[in-house]
Formats: structure tokens, sequence, C-alpha cells
């Protein structure tokens, strides 16, 4: 009954990072073969449309609808799916040439224009779609989201070449960019999608390896069936994809233990001890890159010394706050990208490391802070106990009271408060990547003004190692950039990171093989079934 | 008969117009008093006042008056109004599904379950506040009173759990593997939640548990009911002009007892509807309930009016049922 | 709903007293106390009833927790090590810890606190309000009787649960008050039915309308002559609606929109540690238990008041 968490999760891209030990599907049949109904746990979808749907559950069932240009291997680098090439000299310009042969369950074509228009519907303000973000690196978005904007206005800087190639101008460069495509929001859409929004939103008309069977019955379930006309390698698997709908984790995993379902890539926290026992080795374990952090009012003098703000840090036994209240189902946090990523480096962040006397004597240094503290979070989805647990860690730390402020239920009531940077202590906010590059966890947190910087963290240095970071000439180049700006904010410490979410996942006996892409997530379209 | 009914029909109107006013200004001063809930569907990410403008917009929260703590927003209430009754549309959710969408998905299942609760309620609650009544003090008295009230005492979600973990999961594991079942008994009604392929048999034990708050009631009503009766006047001259005791019990004492334990049953309608949010949680029926606990909690003023609305008509229909079924019980009540 | 609604008030099951039964009140309220008045024969049976007893007994207890919880426990509850999260009972420690390493029976006699506060808060203001709407519409009828029962009827059309939320979502603040605000807005149109009901009965009795004729004023016949009358319906039913509003906190709580941690009702001791139920079944057995107990003792209360302020039922 955490629903506050349903909305918190809105606006969260799912990128569960980890490799996975079971290989990529290549179609082989040497754990199993194809056909068999695959019964799935979702929770209800926002949107089947991939200019609208941001949250997990509208993305693991648009995914096997729908295609884009590139996809993530193993390794969660991106590879060329409907795209035959990406190319760029500066990092600024990107030519894109489509493989040909590639239709819409409606029969339209898969072509320049199909992103084109996906791209320049989702990017215009008088659409109001959740992805539109997304697309704020595209040249011309400035202006696609002015008020009074016109319906048919498109991006300056994407333009057709011919049927099958066009052109992406960004407006500085970034090295990273190719990976941003393989998000859903980037994925293409039939102009009689674009038409009627509602319709195509209850029965999809997709491009990938699946298609919708009747109608999306909402709240009850979505049926997908193999969409023989699919012109890619990695057709579906499964017959079908039955995506069973709950609105309660815990009702779900009653399902699962009553052989209702076959696949859940949640598990509810209090189950997670005895999964060992029920179901043995069917069962995926991997941290993903959801981040929970603690922010810290960097606005506010009593929080403006960087050793207060370390000490804090050292004083919270994360690995103990999961045991007991998460019964181990998260990743205490070293650092400040998801380790998964690329460029990550393990315990870079040393003050996150619970060390109790380190704490008190860098505290004694410091002016510290007088008690009570007020810690926040939204009320209502879950955060008072870690909340609680990490205030009496404090209290017996360096005898500071603290008082919970977790009288502010509505989510957007509480993220208001993040925007107008009114907390009176340290608060909890939670971060999920925008694409598989490091820099979705470093820029849009901590550049000087940026959108979710509610900490009021602002470091020039920073700032220009993320702008050189971005303008480099690769990727591979860029990281160096990056981890010199992460090793900025493991010195200033301007908000402690608590943990990154763990993904399990669960299987049934009818499931042969699992198949789990570390970006993606579980990739319900190659698993082979008994 | 007919001018009562048309009398009560026209006296629904200044309540459905009331329970519309009463929910928009708790919503709209839910809105006012906790800033725009278009912010939330941004998450972590700052919109520009553009991009929230346009949202709101689109999800039909755009009116300034909104931001006025205490201004009753006269100007959409009456809008409200004019789009429910003259063009039936009720809006759209945060997610652009219409309003008259979920309520035609979503009340088939809720009622379905409310359903079964009452007739629950009927067989076993009556069934027993009747055994307990004629033989009020003995054993049967007892056991009723206190099971009823064992059950009335503890929360219902705990009742739930208890149910689908112990019985739906552990027990129907064992029927199910057993084979020995019919597959609507073991995947249909032991079904742990609701099943798409079973709507009706997958529905029977949230029902039970639904009705279960209720049946305690309805028990002891008819109980105390039944009491108040057997001693009155006519019962008396029922047996002193010889009728069998079977006739006295059980066409006149029986008769008379149920008025009031009717009554009950149609407000407990309302009741049950709003406790089904609980039941449905539990048992994932995917029914009214949940959507209305959603667009509460998400704070979407269209979902909560429509929904709240089409469950006061529910609950107004089916009170002047009850109200026509007096007629039927008790010959002294005529409406006309 | 006009007509059927005098009957709605039996229909709760509290049967108002009888012309002869108000007549005694009236006598016993003006304070002469006889042997045979009303409330003097139903102290007597309730004395004799061991139910009545016990749950009085149990109530004292629970409201002794909350009034002087230092009475029961030494310890802070608020005194936790995560260390210690969820360790069974032992010595010294009888209900073991709670999920945040706190003492888990100081917190099941803390937590008595706010579930009282708020049922009792929200009986009172229900009792106040609804009473007082019943009283003006049954005395004086006519069209302020049609406006207060058009009202009534809106908030009856409500689902209890239901727009006990709505009114939640609307304050976003959670505390005992708010808590409390919303079951009363919810919960008072019952009260003024039965009030309503009472009221029309004894209104047109004959010491009525004897004191009418005698020129005693509207507020003497209300509070003096008609009032005394309605007590005993009333009554019961606030001590049954005591109980079910100790439940319906906790069943807020549960849907995640009534008190919060770190407040320590026994709601929230619920809701916290449902999902332990297979592992650690305690750490729910004991809230669910006083919580229970609570809500059984006032319901049982309620009901051997009822049995004994009825004559027709001896």
């Amino acid at each position: 009954m955490k629903l506050a968490a349903t909305v918190a999760a809105l606006g969260m891209l799912t990128a569960a990072c980890g490799g996975s030990d079971s290989d990529e599907g290549s179609g082989g049949s040497d754990g199993g073969s194809a056909g068999g109904d695959l019964r799935i746990y979702s929770s209800e979808p926002a949107f089947l449309v991939p200019s609208a749907g941001d949250d997990e559950p509208s993305i693991l069932v648009i995914r096997q609808l729908y295609r884009g240009l590139v996809k993530y291997n193993q390794e969660g680098a991106p590879e060329l799916d409907i795209a035959e090439s990406i190319e760029t000299e500066d990092n600024q310009t990107w030519t894109v040439t489509l493989k040909d042969g590639y239709t819409f369950t409606n029969g339209e074509p898969v072509d320049a224009d199909a992103f084109l228009r996906a791209w320049n519907y989702t990017g215009n303000l008088a659409n109001s779609q959740n992805n539109s973000y997304f697309m704020g690196r595209i040249a011309g978005f400035e202006d696609l989201q002015k008020e009074g904007v016109k319906k048919n206005a498109t991006f300056s800087g994407l333009k057709k070449v011919d049927d099958l190639t066009f052109t992406i101008e960004l407006t500085q460069p970034f090295s990273g960019f190719e990976s941003v495509l393989g998000y859903s929001g980037f994925f293409p859409m039939a102009q009689e999608c674009i038409d009627d929004f509602d319709a195509c939103n209850k029965t999809p008309i997709g491009n990938g390896p699946y298609k919708i069977e009747g109608e999306w019955e909402n709240n009850v379930q979505i049926k997908l069936v193999r969409n023989e006309d699919y012109a890619g390698e990695d057709t579906g698997k499964p017959d079908s994809l039955t995506y069973r709908i709950f609105d309660d984790v815990d009702a779900a995993y009653a399902a699962f233990e009553g052989g209702e379902l076959d696949v859940m890539y949640t598990v509810p926290p209090n189950k997670i001890g005895e999964l060992e026992s029920t179901v043995g080795d069917r069962l995926l374990k991997e941290p993903s890159s959801s981040f929970t952090y603690l922010g810290l009012p960097n606005y506010d003098d009593r929080f403006q010394d960087p050793d207060l703000r370390k000490a804090l840090s050292m004083a919270i036994d994360r690995q103990a706050i999961i045991d007991a209240i998460f019964d181990g189902s998260l990743s205490p946090a070293t650092g400040f990208v998801a380790p998964n990523f690329d460029g990550a480096r393990e315990g870079i962040c040393e003050a996150c490391e619970y060390d109790l006397d380190a704490a008190k004597e860098l505290y004694e240094s410091t002016d510290g802070l007088e008690g009570p503290v007020e810690l926040w979070a939204n009320g209502g989805a879950g955060h008072e106990e870690w909340l609680q647990a990490v205030g009496d860690g404090w209290k017996s730390a360096f005898g500071i009271d603290y008082k919970l402020k977790v009288d502010v239920s509505d989510f957007g009531q509480y993220l208001e408060i993040a925007d107008n940077q009114e907390f009176t202590g340290p608060y909890r906010l939670g971060w999920g990547p925008d694409y598989p590059v490091m820099e979705t966890y470093l820029a849009p947190l901590y550049t000087t003004g940026a959108p979710s910087n509610n900490s009021g963290y602002a470091n020039d240095e920073f700032d220009q190692l993320i702008k050189d970071g971005d303008s480099a000439d690769s990727l591979e180049d860029a990281i160096p950039f990056y981890q010199q700006a992460e090793d900025i904010l493991v010195e200033d410490m301007p908000v402690i990171p608590m943990w990154w979410g763990l993904t399990t996942v669960v299987w049934s006996e009818n499931v042969a093989e699992m198949v789990h892409n570390p970006i993606t997530d579980v990739d319900y379209g190659q698993i082979s079934m008994n | 008969m007919g001018r009562y009914v048309v009398r009560r029909l026209l006296q629904f109107i200044p309540t459905v117009l009331g329970a519309i006013f009463l929910l928009h200004y708790l919503t709209s001063l839910g809105i006012q008093m906790t800033g725009n809930p278009a912010r939330a569907i941004f998450g972590d990410r700052r919109p520009s006042e553009a991009q929230l403008q346009a949202m709101s917009e689109s999800l039909g929260l755009g009116d300034k008056c909104l931001e006025r703590v205490g201004d009753p927003c006269i100007g959409l209430y009456f809008d409200r109004l004019s789009d429910i009754f003259l063009r039936f549309d009720l809006g759209m959710n945060f997610t652009r599904r219409p309003v008259t969408d979920i309520i035609a998905d979503g009340l088939s299942y809720t009622v379905k379950i409310v359903i079964i609760a009452i007739i629950f309620e009927i067989l076993v609650g009556i069934t027993a506040g009747v055994l307990a009544g004629l033989r009020s003090g003995n054993f049967v008295d007892y056991l009723v009173k206190i099971s009823t009230v064992l059950v009335i005492s503890v929360p219902v979600f705990v009742l739930g759990f208890l149910v689908r973990d112990m019985f739906l999961v552990n027990v129907g594991n064992s029927v199910r593997s057993s084979g020995n079942f019919p597959d609507w008994f073991a995947y249909g009604l032991m079904s742990p939640v609701y099943k798409p392929d079973y709507p009706w048999a997958s529905l029977i034990i949230p029902g039970l548990v639904l009705g279960s708050i209720s049946l305690a009631t309805t028990a002891r009503l008819t109980r105390t009911s039944i009491l108040e009766n057997v001693r009155a006047d006519y019962v008396r001259t029922g047996r002193a002009k010889g009728l069998s005791e079977k006739r006295v019990i059980g066409v006149h004492t029986l008769r008379n007892s149920l008025i009031p334990v009717v009554t009950y049953l149609g407000i407990d309608f309302g009741a049950l509807m709003g406790g089904a949010v609980v039941t449905e949680g539990i048992f994932g029926v995917p029914g009214i309930g949940r959507e209305i606990f959603r667009a509460i909690a998400q704070q979407q003023p269209s979902v909560v009016v429509g929904i709240t609305t089409a469950l006061v008509l529910v609950f107004l229909v089916v009170n002047l049922l009850v109200d026509i079924l007096y007629a039927v019980l008790d010959p002294r009540i005529r409406y006309d | 709903m006009t007509d059927p609604s005098s009957m709605t008030t039996g229909a709760t099951g509290t049967t108002a007293p009888d012309a002869g039964a108000g007549a005694d009140d009236a006598v016993a309220a003006s304070g002469s106390g006889k042997p045979s008045s009303l409330w003097g024969d139903a102290r007597k049976r309730l004395v004799r009833s061991p139910v009545f007893m016990l749950s009085l007994l149990y109530l004292l207890v629970v409201t002794s927790m909350a009034v002087a919880p230092k009475l029961w426990t030494r310890q802070d509850p608020f005194d936790c090590s995560i260390s210690l999260s969820r360790q069974p009972p032992t010595d010294g420690h009888p209900f073991g810890y709670n999920l945040l390493g706190c003492d888990y029976y100081a917190h099941a006699i803390y937590g008595a606190r706010p579930s009282l506060s708020i049922a009792l808060v929200a009986t009172a203001a229900v009792v106040l309000i609804g009473g007082t709407i019943g009283l003006l519409s049954g005395f004086f009828g006519g069209w302020l009787d049609a406006i207060l029962s058009r009202i009534t009827d809106i908030f009856l059309s409500l689902p209890f649960l239901l727009g006990a939320l709505v009114v939640l979502a609307m304050v976003s603040a959670r505390n005992i008050w708010t808590v409390a605000l919303a079951l009363i807005v919810l919960g008072w149109t019952t009260i003024a039915r039965i009030m309503r009901g009472s009221v029309i009965e004894a209104r047109n009795l004959d010491y009525v309308q004897a004191a009418r004729a005698l020129g005693a004023t509207n507020g003497r016949i209300m509070f003096r002559h008609i009032l005394p009358n309605t007590i005993a319906p009333v009554l019961v039913y606030a001590t049954i609606m005591l109980g079910s509003f100790v439940a319906a906190e906790a069943t807020l709580t549960y849907l995640g929109v009534g008190l919060q941690p770190p407040a320590a009702s026994w709601g929230v001791m619920i809701n916290m540690h449902q999902v332990y139920f297979d592992t650690d079944p305690w750490l729910l057995f004991f809230p669910v238990g006083l919580l229970v107990g609570t809500v059984l003792s006032f319901i049982l209360a309620g009901d051997a008041l009822r049995d004994a302020l009825d004559p027709k039922l001896q």
C-alpha cells in the first residue's frame, strides 16, 4: 500500500544495471524452446506510447512493442538496431541511416519520418508529453518549449535527407549521444498513432517483435503475441506475453506463490530472506541504478562546511539499516555513480564508509550542529523508518537530537519545497538515470542551477569538467573528465549518498532460461520456456 | 407508489448536486492547500513554468482559482456540472484515461464483490441472528454474539492477509497440486488474487472477507429485532387465534423483524463500496476502489468527483429500492 | 429519505426509550435519584453484568496507559538501536524490539494515547455536532428539518472510507487532529439521525405538550424535557463509535493516510510490521491484540449499556 512510492517512480527511466550470467538471446534452443505463454507481473503502466511512457512498467511493455535506433548489449554499450549507421564528426551533428524493410503493425514504413515525427511530437510543449525532457539536447528545444508554441512546430535541429536518412544537430557537443538514443522515448511512432493518441495508447501500433492482442485491459492485463512480420533478428521466443497488472506488490507476490505468475521483477523486501528456500536458484539479484540520497541544504549556513557534511555521512551505518529495515534488498552507496556504469569506481567515496570514531573526530573539528536537526521526507511512502534510523545514529554519535519532518505526504508539494529550496534540514530524494552514461548522475544533480540540483551546490571547477567531458571526442575520452568531476563531489559532499536499489527477479519453474539486460532489465521476449 | 418514486427521484437532485459540490470543494481546497498536483508528474526533474502550465492545462488544473486558498471555484463547479450532465463528460485522469471508461471498467468488479458480500450477510447474518433471537440467552445466542463481535473488532486488512497468505496460498497450493478438484475451484475460487479467466469464482473469497465486516452488525440487528417482535401484541394475537407457531414466527415475526435489517443493508451497500478499497488492494481486484484511492492520493479532482458521484448514485438507487421493499415487508407503510 | 428515517434510528439497534421511561428519565435528570429510575435500574443491571464489568476493567487499564504511560514502563520508546531490530521477546523486554530496535513494550504502552485520543476527540465532536443538528432538525421540523435532512443525506451518501480519504488528501499534515477531522466530517450523520428520531418521538409526548401549554420557552423544553430523553440511545451509540473509531484509525494508517511514524499508535505499529507477519508474527500480535481488545470492550460495553437501558428487553 505504498502509493506515494508509485508516484515517485513516475519520471524515472528504467535502467537496472548489472551483468547477467545468461547469454544473449541468440535464437538458439540451448536452454528451452520457443513457444508458450509467459505470465509477467506488472503494475499499471502510465502510457503505452513511446513519447509519453516514462515509468518502469510502461517501458517494460513498450520495449517489446517497439524498437529504436540502438539497443544495449550485455556490457551496457549501444549497438545498432534499426539504424544502419550513426555517424558524427564533431559530436554535435549526427547523421543517421536506417535499415530498410521495417514496418509498423498497421503497414506504415519505419522511415526517417517515423522518427522525426515522433521526436517533434514529443518535444513540442503543446502536446505535453512526459518524455519531452529527454529531447532537451536537440537544437531548437527551447523554441518548442515556449508558451503558445504552434502544434505543428518542429525542431530546427532535425533534418530529413532522404527516406532512410536524417541528421540531428545538438545544442552542444555530447559524446554520449548514441547511448541516449536507446531510451524508449526515442522510439519511432506511426502517423496513425500521432493522429489519434488515445486509440494508439489503448491499442499500440508498434514496430517490435511483439504486437498487442485485443487492447490494453486497464488494471487487468496486457496481452502481446509474437509479431510475425517483424523484420529484425531477435524475434520473440514465447508465443505470447501476458502482463498481469497488480496495484499492490504483496498481492502480486501472493499470486506468484500461488502459481499465477512466471516472472516477477520486484519482490517485497520481507520475502527476500526466505527466497532461498522458496525459489532456490530461480533468482537473480543485481544492483540497480536507482539512487537514494540524503540531500543537504547547501543554501543553509549551517550545512556549508564540507567536513560537517562528511562527518554526518560517516556516522550512518548504511549496511545495518539496509539489513534491518530492507532485509538486505539494497546495496550501500560508495560513490555518486551507479556501480555498474562505465567509469564508476567502487569505494571512491571514503566518507560513505561507516566509521564512528573518525566521524566523531571530524565532527569535533567543526562548529557542529544545534539540535534538533529536522529530517525531511515525503510522508506515507515508507521513508520514515530509515530516516529515524539515520537520526538515531546521529543522536548517539554526536548527541544532537533530531525531528522527523514527514508531514508533507503530497509528493508534488514535497517536490515544490525542493524546487524552492525551502528544506530546513537533510532531506531524502531519489534519482534514476536518463541514459547509460555516468554523466547522468553528475550534471543534472550538481551543476550550478541545473533543474534537479535542489541542494543549491555550485562549483565552477565541477561545471567545467562536465563541459569538457561532454565535448570530448568519444565516450572513452570523456570518462576521465567525469571521474575528476566525481572526485570533487567526494571532497565536497554536497549530498549524502545512501544506497542503490537491488533488482530482484524471481521466476517460476515454467521458465527455462532467464534473459536479463544490464540497461533495460528483464527481456521478456527472449525468455525461453519449458 | 408511482408518485412516491417520482418524488424520491426528484429528491435525488439536490443530494447529488450537493455531493458533487462537497467533493468539488474538498478537492479544490486540497489543491489550493498542497499545491499543483501536476508537479508530481515531473518527479525529480524540475519543470519550467511553461511546461508546468501546459501540463496543468492539459489535465484540467489550469484554473487560476485553484491557487487562491478558500476560493470555492464556483465557475469551475458549474463547468463541471455542465460537462457531467450536458455532455456526459467526466474528464480524464493523469494518464488521459476518460473517467467514464474508468467507471465502466471498474464499477462492475466492485459491485460484484459488494453483491457477494451482501448475499453472504443475508444468508449467514440473518440466519445467525434469527437463531440467536429465538433462543435468547442460550448457547447459540452466546456463540453468535461472541463470534460476531470478534469478527467485527479484527481490522479487515488483518483478516484479508490471513485469508490470502494462509488459506489461498498455502491451502490453495495443496489443493492445486492434488489435482482432485475441478479447475474452477482450484484455480478460480482458490486463486489468491482476482483472475480474469474466472471472473466470478475468483471474486467470491474477496466478497466474503468484505462482507464479514458487516456480518456481525447484520446478525446482531436481526437478533435485537426478533427479540423485540416476539413479545409484540400481534404475535400474542396470532397465537391466541390459533395460528401455528411456524406461521407466527416464520411469517409474521420474521417479516416485521427484517425491516430494520433491510434498512441497514441498504446503507451498508454504500459503506461496502468504500470498504472495497482495502479488500480490492489485498486481493488484486481491479475495481473502482483502487482507482479512487490512487486518484485521491495523487489529487486528480475529475476522477475523485466522477467516481464518487457514480457511487453516490448507485447508493441512492439501492436505498430507493430498499424503501420500496418496505411496502412489501410492512403492509402498514403506504407511500401514496 | 424522510419517511423511513425514523426507522433508520431503530435500525442502528439503539431503540429509544419508550414514553414511560422518558418520564422516569426526566425525573432522574432533575436529580431526585429515585431507586426505580431508569438510570438507577440500569446501573444495578450493569454492575451485575460480568461482560460489562470486564470490558470496563479493560478500558480502564488501556486508559491508564494513555493517560500515564510512565506507570507502565520506564523505557523510553524512542531510545532505539538499529542493531536490535526485530529481536524477539526477552527478559526485561517482554514484547521484544521493533523494526528500528526500540523497545516494543514501551511502544505498545505509548501507542494507547494517540489511538484513544483520536477516537475520543472524534466521538466527542461527532456527538456534539451530530447531536445539535439532530436536535434542531427534530425539534423545529419544517423547512429547517428539510434543509438539515438534505445535508445529512449528502454526507450519508458518501462512502465513509472514501470520504475520509478525500478529507485527508486535502490536508497534507498527518496528526491526531487531522485524522480525527476526517472521522468527524464523515461520522456525524448517524448520530444526527438517531437524535432526530428520538427528539421527534419525545416532542409529541404529553408532558412536553403540557410544558408548552404552560408557556415554557423552546430552549427550556429542549434542554429540560427533550434532551434527557434522548441521551440513552446517543450514549449507547457513542460507546460503540469509540470502538469503531479506534479501528478506523488503524485502517486509515494501513492505507498510508493515517498517522505516520515517529508517532506511535497501534495502527502505526501494525502497519510498520504487517509485512513481517510470516517471519515475526509477535510483532503483529501485540498491537493487534491490544487493538482488538479495545474495540471489543467498547462494543460489548455499548451492548450491555443498551440492554440495561432498554426496559423492553428485560
